[in-house]
């Protein structure tokens, strides 16, 4: 019970890496098209992504598994004229991460477990910062059903 | 429904003495639901039918300590929205959110009770204090997951990363709110 070598461990680990190859990718696509005043932040996520990215392969190698590659090209859930879409993009990237990492999270145990979940909570609190809202169950998607956000920005203009 | 937001110490000890009163039933026989589902299944003899009452227990204590702090947390939004209800706009879906993850990591059916306690003066100081709250409370959910069975450390991870997005929706609402 030490390094998360539990049944299919090895197997989320690369739906992980899979899914940070993707974040990776659209973090590119995302970091070139949001507002000036946001591209830091956009660039601190694709780093943080890329370092997770990294991490996943050792992880694979480490479970006895070749680590999945990236593709050449993702296909965008939308198109991304401008700096909004940029934004709603970089936010689902996240939600993305985050439904592959809870599954890490129950695949794995120890340390593994550990590190799925604080990059489950870091993709949920960059969710939160690009939305300027959450939601209640972040990485679950059989919970998401719900669509019950937690929009605190919206509330705050009328909050007097 | 009101489930929470007494400040009562007699409501505080005695959820300390239901709380107590759930850790110690899960060393009985009498409400492992769990455990009989797990025991039926495989031909692992004595040490599998051990295992899942003890992972039964383990998966009872977690939840029972789980909805303790949420509770807390709950209580927390509660006292603030009714000191300050300028906040209600921006505090009421979170305090929603928090009340979902209740209902979603307590053991049994009785909601946990909470009691709130705040030194904040104005709403601004009381939302950062909700925010240090939530914080807290990612981290309780945090250690918790280490421990838990498959399923429920997958709860417990996105509790944990709804409290931290949580914890920083508040620091941003408390630089908009008033003193």
């Amino acid at each position: 019970m030490s390094d998360g070598k539990g049944d299919g461990a090895l197997e989320a680990a690369q739906a992980a890496l899979a899914a940070e190859h993707a974040a990776i990718y659209g973090y590119g696509v995302a970091g070139g098209r949001v507002a000036a005043a946001r591209r830091p932040e956009a660039t601190a996520a694709h780093h943080a992504h890329r370092a997770r990215r990294d991490a996943l392969v050792r992880t694979v190698r480490d479970l006895g598994g070749e680590p999945v590659a990236s593709d050449a090209a993702y296909a965008l859930p939308f198109a991304v004229p401008d700096a909004a879409a940029a934004v709603r993009l970089a936010a689902v990237l996240e939600d993305r991460v985050a439904y592959v990492y809870s599954d890490l999270v129950r695949a794995a145990e120890g340390s593994l477990r550990r590190t799925a979940a604080d990059a489950l909570r870091e993709a949920a609190v960059r969710a939160a910062r690009w939305r300027g809202s959450g939601v209640p169950f972040p990485g679950l998607a059989e919970r998401a059903g719900a669509k019950a956000g937690t929009d605190t920005r919206a509330g705050a203009a009328t909050a007097h | 429904m009101r489930p929470t937001g007494t400040t009562r110490r007699g409501a505080l000890a005695a959820t300390g003495a239901l709380a107590a009163g759930a850790v110690l039933a899960g060393c009985g026989s009498d409400t492992d639901d769990t455990a009989g589902t797990r025991k039926g299944s495989g031909h692992g003899g004595a040490r599998t039918a051990a295992d899942g009452t003890s992972s039964a227990r383990t998966e009872k204590a977690l939840r029972t300590s789980a909805s303790r702090t949420t509770a807390t947390l709950l209580a927390g939004y509660e006292h603030v929205l009714r000191t300050h209800p300028s906040t209600a706009a921006g505090l009421t879906p979170l305090r929603d959110a928090v009340r979902a993850h209740l209902e979603a990591v307590s053991p049994g059916k009785a909601p946990a009770l909470g009691t709130a306690r705040s030194l904040a003066t104005g709403p601004a100081a009381a939302v950062k204090e909700l925010a240090a709250a939530e914080r807290t409370a990612a981290d309780a959910y945090t250690a918790l997951l280490a421990e838990a069975p498959g399923e429920l450390a997958r709860l417990l991870a996105s509790v944990a990363a709804a409290c931290a997005a949580h914890a920083y929706l508040l620091t941003e609402l408390a630089k908009e709110t008033p003193a």
